[in-house]
């Protein structure tokens, strides 16, 4: 459940952006929550990683704050669960200095920063940061990838076969020899795709393929 | 050279003893012969002693046995002839008094005949008138016809005999006339006539003319005819009869008839006869001997008596000799039954003499009885023999026991000698005069004694602060009969050494106490190295301590992490919100407030400085360097500290933990910082065991046992002790964890033992471990002091 906001925060630009502090440790939450607020952060604290995951919803942004060691699910379940369940919200684990090694498995399962007790406040609030930062960036690019993937979905079969022998760097002719289909046709599906995703050049029509993920 | 000495100590205290428990042996004799000896000795004496005693032959018995049979069988055959025997008396009776009644009625016949005669002459007319030719002619005709001559008298006119020619007047009158008498037919007694040789009898008859007797009759018996008569009769051969008339004088006689006829018959047969009822006697007769005889009166002739006589001795020949030979028989019979029991009684007896000569033997003085190999065909007999071979057997075996027992004893002496001077410790033995009983070498040497002449004397014990001491000390033996231990510390050559005695009673076999045994041994130096071993213990103790300082750093790191984050936090907010209020960007009341949230987050920092602060007590008072206390302490609070220390909060979290303490559990007397250890190290272990368990259960339990022990369980759901481990998880260095040293549960079991408590490991039958350390309900002083 989240806890009454501390502070009433700078009103910027995000303002949708909420810190989560996920700590069982009733001292360490409040204290960090108080931190945070007092940074100009709009925190909301939960005791434990399940309480988190009732009210999180995967449109939410912002970033988790996580003690890798907690009572019944940890710091590393819960960022299984938050990928299994699609919450793209970037983690920041604490650990203690014996945990280096759960650490890096967090690190390795995709948590943005870890974050060792003891911590000063700079180091906290630059961890947030930059985590709130990336946390917009995979908005950005998240938007960017669907932008590219819906436009690229408006090809017909045989335009996105064009476009994909054209992205492995093949001239028309022998597009037109590995499709089966004529170099006149060739060029009239490139014409077409290319006006269709609304590029000038195939450079572009390119960078677009990519952006989508597709080039795999 | 002490040997001497205490080796009649000794021997005399196993004398004591084997007269002790076995007191039918003679006092005073422990030599095994003489002993044996005088148990064989006493008793066939006790056998004999037993008063009333007067022993038969069983032979004696047997035909005791026999006689009581035979004898009332014998008298009953004795009874039965002589029934046979006056059977035959009566039946030899009875016919002599036939004979004597046949002859009777021969006499009769003749009687009767005379009679016929005499009635036909008187009825003749010739005898009315006077004597005439014609009535001699008729009356000497009747006479011939029976042989004898007739005579015939009136009262008073005349007479006639025909015995006489006829007329020829009868010269003088044999009989006398008794008209009375004659008017009757009769028979007279013995008649002597002048003119006969010999006397006569006759029978007479009247004649009666009117009513009116006119003359009698008389005709005489021919000496002949009654002769022929009589021996018609005889019984036999050897017999006698004769004829008596009424005066008793013999009339006629079978025998030397000649010789006796007209004598007197003799006294007893008189008297016989005149006895009315007596037909049968016996008595004397002149020429025949003793004789019994049978008598009869003709019934003609009442007044005479037919007698039979015979010999005595045929009479007695005649029923003796059945007698004699069923008599003789029986003796025979009796006799040969008899020698019959007396031959079978010494067959019984046989095999019990043969065992007899056994037991004999044993008592002369062998050890066991030769077996008896003859057997009898008495089943009693038998099994007599058979259970006195088994009894030769157990006694064979007792005596080989005996032997061997004594065998043993000798080489207990010799062993005690041995073992007691074999010793390095002094040992003494003092009778309840405080006199030295026994005395070993060590303990010579410790009292400064000479090697002889010290048994019986009083001696000091060394070491004692005065004599009385060591007598109130051996009185309290004696008195209690409990041994007891002191424990004295001398200075010997100058260096002070410690001795350990222990005074224990020595027992008479009856329980009295007889002395004290006193074995003295030096503990110094066991001392010494028990203080070093204590102080090594405690110094691995403490490492041990140090060692789960390490299992519990990462925990308390993280414990410790805690606070000093948040302090940090709180901190950072309030210098922020302090910061923010002093720039003076801000409105007043805004000011005001974030002022008043910093001050809070600086009071919330102090309460956390405070949190790690108790955290780094708790774990020094764990590291405790200070010397052991025991303090009565409370068992439930000992467990949940314990579980403070070793399972940090997420580890809390994480494991389901219960501590019960039922409420018998008082406060326990233990070293807090120790058993704490020992509580840390299971509870560490146990979470350890579970970190791969979906649901960890650790369940801390304190209770008290029916014995009044207390009674702590630590017991956890995870793997449980491998089976192979199970025993040895308490050795040094055996871990079930790769990492592990092993020395943990190893120290938890020195300091159990410490507190004189145990620890001991089990799996639970549904998964886990169980570790069980059982505190002592009454806590020794060793334990105190460890």
């Amino acid at each position: 459940m989240p806890d009454q906001q501390v502070l009433p925060h700078r009103a910027k630009a995000a303002s949708t952006e909420t810190v989560h502090v996920i700590d069982d440790d009733e001292a360490v939450r409040r204290s960090l929550a108080l931190l945070l607020a007092a940074a100009g952060y709009p925190v909301e604290t939960h005791a434990s990683a399940e309480d988190f995951l009732r009210v999180a919803t995967p449109g939410m942004a912002g970033c988790a704050i996580v003690d890798i060691r907690m009572p019944g699910m940890d710091g590393l379940a819960l960022q299984e669960h938050m990928t299994a369940e699609g919450l793209h919200l970037p983690v920041v684990v604490v650990t203690g200095h014996a945990d280096i090694a759960l650490a890096v498995r967090a690190m390795k399962a995709g948590a943005r920063d870890f974050i060792e007790k003891p911590y000063t406040n700079e180091r906290m609030i630059e961890a947030v940061h930059g985590a709130l930062d990336s946390g917009r960036q995979d908005v950005a690019r998240a938007r960017r990838l669907s932008d590219a993937r819906s436009r690229i979905g408006r090809l017909s079969g045989r335009e996105q076969d064009v476009l994909r022998e054209l992205v492995a760097g093949r001239p028309n002719k022998l597009v037109a020899y590995a499709l089966s289909i004529s170099p006149r046709t060739v060029e009239i599906h490139r014409a077409n795709m290319m006006e269709k995703l609304g590029v000038r050049s195939l450079s572009e029509a390119v960078r677009l393929f990519i952006a989508a993920g597709l080039d795999d | 050279m002490l040997s001497r000495y205490d080796r009649p100590v000794l021997e005399t205290a196993a004398a004591r003893d084997a007269a002790g428990e076995r007191p039918r042996l003679a006092p005073g004799t422990a030599d095994t012969t003489d002993a044996a000896g005088s148990r064989r000795a006493q008793s066939p004496s006790q056998a004999d002693a037993r008063p009333g005693a007067r022993a038969f032959p069983l032979r004696a018995y047997l035909i005791a046995m026999t006689l009581a049979v035979v004898l009332p069988m014998g008298l009953l055959g004795a009874l039965a002839i002589r029934e046979v025997a006056m059977e035959f008396q009566h039946a030899y009776k009875a016919r002599l008094r036939a004979t004597a009644k046949l002859l009777g009625n021969a006499l009769d016949a003749e009687i009767q005949m005379r009679k016929a005669a005499i009635m036909a002459l008187a009825d003749s007319p010739l005898i009315d008138g006077d004597p005439g030719p014609d009535l001699y002619n008729y009356a000497r005709q009747i006479g011939a016809g029976l042989g004898a001559w007739v005579s015939i008298r009136t009262p008073d006119r005349w007479t006639m005999n025909t015995r006489l020619p006829y007329g020829e007047p009868l010269r003088s009158h044999t009989g006398t006339w008794d008209p009375e008498r004659d008017s009757k037919f009769h028979v007279t007694n013995i008649l002597h006539a002048p003119d006969l040789p010999s006397p006569f009898v006759a029978v007479i008859g009247p004649v009666f003319r009117d009513g009116k007797l006119t003359a009698r009759i008389g005709i005489p018996f021919n000496d002949q005819r009654l002769g022929k008569r009589l021996a018609e009769g005889v019984f036999n051969g050897a017999g006698v009869s004769c004829l008596l008339d009424g005066n008793g004088a013999v009339i006629a006689r079978t025998r030397r008839h000649e010789e006796f006829v007209g004598t007197t018959a003799p006294e007893w047969l008189r008297a016989l006869i005149a006895s009315p009822d007596q037909r049968i006697g016996t008595g004397h007769l002149l020429d025949g001997g003793d004789v019994i005889v049978a008598t009869a009166h003709p019934r003609e002739a009442p007044t005479w008596t037919v007698v039979v006589a015979q010999p005595v001795s045929e009479y007695y020949r005649e029923w003796f000799r059945p007698l004699m030979l069923f008599a003789g028989g029986g003796l025979l019979v009796i006799l040969a039954s008899l020698a019959f029991v007396y031959w079978f009684a010494s067959w019984l007896v046989r095999p019990l003499s043969a065992l007899t000569a056994g037991a004999k033997l044993v008592a002369q003085g062998r050890d066991r009885p030769p077996e008896v190999n003859e057997s009898s065909r008495v089943a009693e007999f038998e099994a007599l023999r058979t259970s006195l071979n088994e009894a030769a057997e157990v006694m064979d075996g007792r005596a080989r026991a005996v032997n061997v027992a004594f065998a043993s004893a000798r080489r207990e002496r010799n062993l005690l000698h041995s073992v007691v001077n074999g010793t390095s410790d002094p040992t003494f033995v003092r009778d309840a005069l405080g006199r030295l009983v026994l005395v070993n070498e060590a303990g010579l040497a410790l009292l400064g004694l000479p090697a002889t002449g010290v048994i019986g004397q009083v001696r000091p014990e060394p070491g004692a602060p005065a004599d009385a001491l060591s007598r109130a000390e051996d009185v309290q033996v004696f008195n209690t009969g409990l041994p007891i231990a002191i424990e004295r510390t001398v200075t010997v050559d100058g260096e002070r050494r410690t001795f350990v005695g222990t005074k224990s009673p020595w027992r008479s076999p009856s329980g009295d106490v007889l002395g004290v045994v006193v074995i003295i041994h030096d503990i110094t130096e066991w001392k010494r190295s028990e203080d070093r071993l204590r102080n090594l213990q405690a110094e691995l103790i403490r490492t041990g301590r140090l060692s789960a300082m390490g299992a519990l750093a990462s925990g308390l790191a993280h414990e410790l992490n805690q606070p000093l984050a948040a302090i940090t936090n709180f901190l950072g907010a309030a210098r922020r919100l302090i910061g923010r209020a002093a720039s003076g960007g801000l409105a007043a009341a805004e000011a005001a407030k974030a002022l008043d949230v910093a001050s809070g987050a600086m009071e919330d920092a102090a309460a956390q400085a405070l949190r790690a602060g108790a955290i780094v007590n708790r774990l020094r008072e764990f590291i405790g360097r200070g010397p052991s206390s025991m303090r009565l302490e409370n068992i439930g609070e000992l467990a949940s500290d314990a579980c403070a220390l070793a399972m940090p909060q997420d580890v809390r979290g994480r494991v389901a933990l219960t501590v019960e303490v039922a409420p018998g559990t008082e406060p326990v007397f233990v070293d807090r910082v120790q058993i704490q250890q020992v509580l840390v190290n299971l509870v560490l272990n146990a979470v350890q065991s579970m970190r791969d368990v979906p649901r960890p259960e650790l369940r801390i339990s304190a209770a008290r046992s029916y014995c009044g022990d207390i009674v702590l369980t630590v017991t956890d759901n995870g793997p449980g002790i491998p089976e192979h481990m199970l025993a040895a998880i308490f050795e040094p260095f055996v871990s079930t964890r790769d990492d592990g040293l092993g020395m943990g549960l190893a120290i938890a079991r020195i300091i159990a033992s410490a507190h004189g408590a145990r620890l001991s490991a089990a799996n639970n039958p549904g998964g886990g471990a169980t570790f069980t350390l059982t505190l002592p309900a009454v806590l020794t002083m060793e334990a105190m002091d460890a």
